[in-house]
Order: structure tokens, then sequence, then C-alpha cells
């Protein structure tokens, strides 16, 4: 038995048999079984309840197929999902991995194609919040750099400048909120002399 | 007798001079004569005018001499006839006698000369009626055409004016022999004539009529002449004057005395003026003559022309007409005819239309028309002052040519027509089949073309195709699977593949009677029907009807029309095998799409089956942990395997599709009873129902049936060695299916019912009904135990391919 105790699994499976198979070769591999859903629209609501590591999920089931179920889980709750089943079509490859799942295992599975399965599933789905993560920060970088690259109305008295929110702003104050930048104070040789005078 | 004195006077005038007006080139000629008794050099060269000649004219007679002038030059007058005065280079004025007259020239009759010959006369002159002498010769000239009578009153003219002379003669030269002929003569014996008659044109005479100007013979000198003239005298020839025509020597004047033997040359002078206009005449008339001549010879070689042959003038009245066309157009041509006189209104338009265009452009033109029953190739040309047609009768090769032509045509429509069938097929070999009928029929001048085709089973025929006239009315719709029997003798003949050329009804024979009254009916005057044929089979027929014209066909175009038969055959028959094919490739098509769906249906079915039987295992390890009971573990695993066997091979069978819930029961429970042996004894009752499960459905009651018989063999057969297990099958009227199973065993025991001890078996009922099914499962005891099942009955079965 492999110990993968510290990962939760939400087994989503119609056919009783089948059900019995899955969560036996689970249990053999030291994954903790959270719950069972005979259906995709069972299976969603699961997740949002249990928050399982992984689900392990059927594709063809009454009321929710598999890969509508996956597409909500993505969109809410985001959680690698690896599905098992006994079609084995490109075309159906191709839809599930548009619907985010992360691995898929042709029934009946090889326990140590079942495992690997969802390793991959569980790391591609921390690379993909990674990214995510990465690129949300990228996305924020760019709005900043593209607010000081517009044209910045400044006044021509006190020189300040009018921000987004439509109030104006301290030129320092304004620039260091959204750059790296930091000021040091001093006097140019033009004010010196004029401060001398 | 001449007055001498006065005939001297006359002679020793100034001489005459000549001068031509080509009216053509518009430009005027004057001889040496005119020149000197002008004053002008005779070296004097260069183009001139009329106007030329008009300024030397008096100021006071300008106007009534050039009036007069113009007059003869257009026609209106024969001759112009003037005494006036003229400006002399020296600038004095002379009087002079003109006359002149329109000469027609001879080698192109189309153009004319006026010829004008002056003479210079005095007031003396006149007074002796010299001028009366001029104006008689000119008018006798100009008045005649013929040239005997022109030469005789001139000759008599001279004589009687010149009294000195006593006889004269005019010779003509015969261009053939290159002879001078004794033409017209005055005071001339027999003997001299007899002896003079033909002058060799190498005699003395010859030489001398051959000179460039007149010959004058003083007798003091040496002479060959004279001439003996009768017995006992002789008769002195005076003077030979060469009589030229636009240069070409015509004739020779001579004059002769018996006694006066020297005359000066200048005697003469008036008498050249006088022999000039002569000369001009007799050219003329001579020119006219042979032109005539000519004419004559042209006329009877037309005459003999076996072609009709017509000319008209610009008036479009006829000219001449030969022999050939009175009789090839049973015309009579009385007085002067125009065409629509002598021909049909047709034709002689036709005529008048062309000869018009010929006669306005002078080009010729070659047209052929079809008249009567005749087809003539007539060729207009243009000839002077009219038009001439010449006919011919081109009726047997235009005939045998548009037959040529038809033939040449209709080969190639129909070869066009066959050789387009090759690549068509469906809708377009139907749209193709209506144009070659249009087509041919309308080529071939017929009222209805159709083809029929025949249904060899049924034996039957029916029009698929028809073109017809808009004067005739379709049949297609009503000649329609029509048995072979209501026109025996028709299809006999073509079921022996004969072409049917009936040409007229009498025609057709006794055992033909059905057609002849079904022809009648439908108006049908004749008609050709072609057999098409593939192989041996007769299997359809093209006809082309003639309604309104009775219509014979030659061998050659119904030999064309077999092979747009073959043709049409050919496609037709091409297009039931690709149609064939077509459903042949469609069928395999589609069982190739339904194997490979149920291929992979299998293959799902088979992974799901062996995913089931693991799960089983491990079911079966999880309840054996619980209570550690081995003995039934292997029969158990048999029995849910082989249940899981049968429904697949039912589901196989019938193609995953939906499954009869009783036969299915039917199935299970003979698989799982049949491993019983020994003197128990097992029966059921199974309701008959036409209930119906889909495959999922069918696969999950599966295993219930199996888990619920081997529970009701292993406890209702404890203590009773008869089993009776009845199953029954009903709708709840609400969508739902319910079945009920019992035995008549010692029914369910306590625990099972408080669900306070469940083993795999029950385990997997419970599961498979609430999971599988999404049913509903009630267990009870009546008799024996009682499991009610209530599930929803899915109204079509799940597809195989996902969604």
């Amino acid at each position: 038995m492999t110990n993968n105790n510290s990962t939760s699994v939400l087994v989503v499976e119609d056919d009783h048999l089948v059900c019995e198979m899955v969560i036996g070769i689970l249990g053999e591999l030291g994954y903790d079984i959270v719950g069972e859903a005979a259906d995709g629209h069972n299976a969603v609501e699961m997740v949002r309840l249990l928050k399982p590591d992984v689900v392990v999920m059927d594709i063809k089931m009454p009321r929710m197929t598999g890969i509508e179920a996956a597409i909500l889980i993505q969109r809410h709750f985001p959680t690698p999902v690896v599905i098992l089943s006994a079609y084995e079509t490109q075309d159906l490859t191709k839809r599930t991995s548009e619907a985010g799942v992360g691995a898929y295992v042709v029934k009946p599975p090889k326990a140590n194609d079942l495992m690997r399965a969802i390793e991959i599933s569980i790391a591609r789905f921390a690379d993909m919040s990674r990214l995510r993560k990465q690129n949300k920060e990228l996305q924020e970088a760019l709005e900043t750099v593209k607010q000081l690259t517009r044209l910045l109305p400044i006044c021509t008295n006190c020189k300040k400048i009018k921000g987004n929110d439509g109030c104006w702003h301290v030129l320092e104050t304004y620039l260091q909120d959204r750059s790296e930048t930091t000021f040091t104070h001093g006097l140019c040789p033009e004010c010196i002399e004029g401060e001398n005078q | 007798m001449i007055d001498t004195s006065k005939l001297i006077d006359l002679l020793t005038s100034e001489s005459a001079g000549v001068w031509e007006w080509d009216l053509e080139t518009g430009y005027v000629e004057f001889n040496d004569a005119w020149k000197k008794t002008m004053g002008f050099r005779c070296s004097r060269a260069g183009h001139f005018t009329i106007d030329f000649w008009l300024d030397l004219l008096h100021p006071d007679e300008f106007v009534s001499i050039m009036h007069e002038i113009f007059r003869c030059r257009d026609g209106l007058i024969p001759v112009f006839y003037s005494t006036h005065r003229l400006m002399k280079q020296s600038k004095d004025w002379i009087t002079v006698l003109s006359i002149g007259s329109l000469i027609h020239s001879e080698e192109d009759p189309g153009s004319n000369t006026f010829l004008c010959t002056q003479f210079v006369v005095s007031e003396k002159a006149s007074e002796l009626g010299y001028l009366r002498f001029q104006r008689d010769i000119g008018i006798v000239l100009s008045a005649t055409t013929d040239l005997n009578v022109a030469v005789k009153k001139s000759l008599e003219a001279i004589l009687k004016f010149n009294s000195n002379i006593d006889a004269g003669g005019v010779y003509l030269l015969n261009h053939e022999t290159d002879t001078f002929e004794l033409f017209e003569y005055s005071g001339l014996s027999e003997h001299f004539i007899e002896e003079n008659r033909l002058v060799p044109a190498d005699s003395t005479m010859g030489i001398l009529i051959r000179s460039e100007g007149p010959v004058y013979f003083q007798y003091d000198d040496y002479s060959p002449f004279p001439q003996e003239h009768e017995e006992g005298s002789q008769l002195l020839i005076n003077a030979v004057f060469p009589m030229k025509h636009l240069g070409i020597l015509e004739a020779a004047l001579f004059l002769a005395s018996e006694t006066h033997t020297d005359f000066p040359a200048s005697a003469f002078d008036g008498i050249e003026g006088v022999v000039q206009n002569i000369s001009g005449t007799i050219g003329r008339i001579r020119a006219e003559n042979r032109m005539k001549a000519s004419e004559e010879k042209h006329r009877i070689l037309l005459e003999r022309i076996e072609s009709p042959i017509l000319a008209v003038n610009a008036d479009m009245k006829i000219l001449f007409h030969n022999k050939a066309l009175e009789t090839i157009f049973d015309c009579r041509f009385i007085g002067n005819h125009d065409l629509f006189s002598v021909f049909d209104a047709v034709f002689a338009r036709f005529l008048t239309v062309n000869f018009a265009k010929v006669l306005t452009s002078g080009n010729h033109q070659r047209i052929s028309i079809d008249h009567g029953t005749n087809i003539w190739d007539i060729v207009f040309s243009s000839v002077p002052n009219g038009a001439i047609a010449i006919m011919r009768d081109i009726t047997t090769s235009a005939r045998a040519k548009k037959e040529l032509d038809f033939k040449i045509r209709i080969e190639s429509l129909l070869v066009d027509i066959s050789t387009g069938f090759i690549k068509k097929h469906g809708a377009a070999l139907d749209s193709g089949i209506n144009d070659a009928l249009f087509e041919i029929g309308s080529f071939l001048d017929v009222d209805r073309s159709y083809l029929f085709q025949v249904d060899n089973k049924a034996r039957t025929v029916s029009n698929t195709h028809e073109w017809c006239v808009s004067t005739v009315k379709p049949k297609i719709d009503k000649l329609q699977d029509l048995a072979f029997s209501l026109i025996p003798w028709w299809m006999e003949a073509l079921e022996r593949h004969e072409t049917l050329n009936i040409t007229a009804f009498n025609e057709l024979p006794e055992q033909a009677l059905v057609e002849k009254v079904i022809l009648g009916q439908q108006e049908i005057l004749s008609t050709v029907v072609i057999p098409i044929v593939q192989g041996k089979n007769l299997i359809g027929f093209l006809g082309f009807d003639s309604i309104l014209i009775a219509k014979k066909w030659n061998k050659d175009i119904i030999d064309l029309l077999r092979i747009v038969g073959d043709a049409i055959g050919n496609a037709l028959e091409r297009n039931r095998m690709q149609l064939k094919l077509q459903m042949m490739y469609q069928k395999a098509d589609k069982e190739a799409k339904t194997n490979a769906i149920l291929l992979k249906e299998v293959n799902h079915r088979v992974k799901n089956n062996l995913s089931e039987i693991i799960g089983l295992f491990y079911a079966q390890i999880r309840f054996i942990k619980q209570v550690n009971n081995l003995n039934d573990f292997l029969p158990d695993m048999i029995s849910r395997v082989q249940g899981l066997a049968t429904v697949h091979s039912m589901l196989s069978y019938s193609s995953w599709e939906p499954l009869k819930i009783s036969e299915l029961a039917r199935q299970i429970l003979s698989n799982t009873t049949s491993a019983i042996f020994g003197t128990k004894s097992i029966s059921s009752i199974i309701s008959d129902t036409n209930i119906k499960v889909d495959s999922r459905q069918a696969h999950s009651l599966a295993l219930v049936f199996n888990e619920l018989v081997i529970n009701s063999t292993k406890h209702a057969l404890i203590n009773s060695d008869k089993l009776l297990i009845e199953v029954d099958f009903h709708h709840d009227g609400s969508g739902n299916i319910i079945i009920k199973y019992r035995d008549n065993g010692p029914g369910f025991s306590e625990k099972v019912l408080q669900k306070e001890q469940s083993g795999l078996g029950l385990s997997i009922i419970t599961n498979m009904i609430s999971k599988n099914l999404q049913g509903h499962l009630s267990m009870f005891n009546d008799n024996g135990a009682v499991t009610e099942i209530v599930f929803q009955e899915r109204q079509r079965n799940e597809g195989s391919e996902l969604k």
C-alpha cells in the first residue's frame, strides 16, 4: 500500500460495482475517500461541501455528465479532476482537456496508472494555479505601467497631477504610489542661486 | 457643170483646219492646218481645252456659238454649222466656216469626241455657194448611218461642186485581207471598175493610199497613171486622199478627170476638209457596223446557250432574252415587257432587286433562289446601259448538296448527342434525354419525339420522356404502365429488335388492328420507332411521330437514330447500375458506421464489465473481512460473472437495442438455476410483457435478478425441495416500471427486513437499484419473500456515443 493519506478524494460514479472497484483501488493506494457521488450534479455539490484534493469522476452519468461537472468545478471550486471512463476517443480527450480536466484514465485502471494520473492532475493543477497567480500579478503591473505612460494632466502653477480618480495629487506622492521610485531631496544649482539672492 | 472659176476660188482659199474635243478628258487637239491658219506655230504643244477655242471667238458671237456647240455636244442637234469670226495669233479677225458633229469612239462606245472642221472663207467663196456645199455634205453625213448613202452622197456632192473632176471613187480597207475594195464610185467605166475593183496593199495605188496625207498628180511629170478608162480614152487620176478616222486608215478617195492634167495642189484645199469629215463619218459608220456585227455574233451565241439569259436596261425593261428563257419559264415576249408582266410577282421582284443592285454598284453578284420546282444559280452582271442575268439550273446538284448537308448536320447532331450521354447520369441524364428529343425532333421536323422504358418483369412500358411541338398535346401522363398486351403487334416487333417504320395506316398488317386504332385516335399519320436494347433485352424504345404531315424516313437516318437509341440505352443501363451501386455503397457505408459504433460499444461494455467484475472482487473482499465466510465466495462470483455474461450476450445480439424485461428475467433465472442439481425442483412463472428496458437498465437488472435468484435458492430450498419463483412486470401509469419478484420460501428474516443484517448480495441489490437504476426497493414477506422494484422507464435507449 502506498501512503497517500494526506490526499482526499471524491469518487463520482453512477455504476455501483465500478464505484466499488475505484474505491477498492484508491483504498489500496492509501487515498482518503471523502465521499461518493452518483452523478455530475451531486459531484459539484460535494466538491463545494467537502473540498477534496482531487475528484475521480466518470463521464457518462445521469442528470449531468462528468465533463459538464468538471467545467462547473473549475469555474467555481477549482479542484484537480481525473476522468475515469470506458470510452476512449480523441474527441472525448480533447473535450475533457478543454473542460480543465488534469488527467484521463481508461477503465479498468491499473492502480499505478490511476495514482500517476491523480499526481499529474494535482501537479498540473498547482502549476495552473501558479500561472494564474503570476498572470494576475502581471496584469496588475501592466495596468500600473499603463497609468504612467498615458498623458498626465499637470497644474502649471503647483505642479500637482490629476489622477484617474479625478483628484489632484502631489507629484512626489503620485510617482511613489505608481512606481518603484524613491525620492531624495536636495536643491539644483539654479535654485541654490535663487535662494542666495 | 460646176463653175470652174468658183471652184478655183474655193480651192485657193485658206486650207481647212480640224480640231477634236475629247469629251472624256476635256482636251482639244488642233491639227497643223488649223494652227497654220490661226498663225500658231505647228510645233506648239500642250493641253488645250474648249475654253481656249471659245476665247478666240468674237465677243459679239461668243454666246450664240458656244450655245450651239454645247447643244450639238449634248446631242440636241446633229450638226454644229456656223460661220463666225476667230481671233488669229496676230490679233486679226478671220471669218471661218465650222462644221462639227459628235463622233462615237469605236474602241470605247461610251466615250465621245466632238469633231469640228474649220474652213477659212472669203466673201467671194461664200458667194460661190461653197458654204452651201459644205453644209449639204455635213447634213448628209450627220443624218445617215448607212455607209453607202454617206459615201455616195458625199462623192456626188464633190463631183457636182468641182466641175473639172469627171470621176471619183472611194476605196474601203478590208482589215481582214488588208486590201482596198472599191466601194462607191461615179463616172467610172466598166473596164476601169473591173481593173481596179481590188487594190492590194503593195500595189502602186495601195502605197499611195497609205501615204500620210493627200497625193496630187501633175501629169507633166512621170506618173504611174493615167489608167485606161474606156476604149480609146484615158482617165487621169488627179488626187488621192487617204481617209483616216482616229489615226486609223479606213478608206481612200480618188478624184480623176479625162482631160485635166495640171491641177495645182492648192486646188484641192477645200476638198481636204470635206474628206476629213467624210473620213470621220466612214470611220464612225464602219465602227458602228462592226459593233452591230459583233453584237449579232454575241446575240447568236447567247441564243445558243441553253441557260436562260435575260438583259434589262436601266428602266428594267427587257432588252434581250434567249430562247432558253422563253422555253424554260414558259413565257412569251411581245413588245416591250417589264419583268412583272413576264414573271410571277415573287420572281420578278427578286430579279428587279438584284438588277437594281448591279446597276447601282456595277459589281456582279451571284445568288441562288428556289423558284417553282427548280433551284436557280443566277449571275447578275452590268453591261453598257443595262444589266444581264445568266441563270443556271442547279436543282439536281443543289438538292444533292442539300441532302448531303442535311446528312452531315444530322450525323454531327446525333454524334454530339450520343457522345453527350457518356458522362450523363441522374438528373443530368433526364435533362440530356429531353434535350436530345427536342433537338432531334425539331431537326427532323416531326411533331412528337418520345422515350418509353420497359419493365420486363411487369411486362409494361411507360413514357418517361417526351417532346412535342406547341400545336400537339403531350401524352406522357396518360401513357404510363401500359401492358404489352395493349399493343401486342408493336411490342412483339420491338422485342424482335425490329424498327417500326409506319408511313401510312393502310400499310399496317391485319395483326396490327389495335395499333391502327390507337394511332388513329392519336391522329398520327406516320411514325418511326427505334428499339433500345441492352444485351438481348428490350429496355425501351424511341419514337418520332408526324401528326400534321406524313413523313417518309430513309434508311440512313433510321440507322443514325439507332445509334442514338444505343447511346440512350447505354446511358440508362449505366445509370441503373450506378444507382444500384450507390444504394449498395450507402448500405455498406451505413453498416460500416453501425459496426464501428457497435465495436466501440462492445469495447466500452467489455471494459465496463471487467470493471464491474473487479468491483465485485473488491466488494467481496470487503464483505469477507466483515463476515469471515468464504464458503459461497466462488459459486456466487461465478454466478454473478455468468449473469454479466448473459446480459452482455443478449445485448450484443440485439445490438444494444432495448430488451424485453421478461426475456431478460427468464434468461438470468435459467442460467442461475441450471447449476443446481439433485432432487431439488425449481419452477418459475414469469409474466409475459412487452415492457422493454434499455441496455444500462438491462445490465443492472440482470445483476439484481441474479442476486434475487441466488438468494431464493439459498433460503427457500433449505426446508423444501420445490421452489417456485414468480416474476411479474407492469407499469404504474406514471412512467414507472414495477417488478414484483416473489418465491415460495420462508421469507426474509426479521433482521434483513429491519436492515440489521446485510450481505454482499443484498448490498448489490440495494445499490444497483438506488444508484444504477435510480429506483426504489421494497422487501417484504407474503407467503414467501417478495421484492418490489420501482424505477423509471426510459423512453429511449441511452446512446452509446456521448454527447
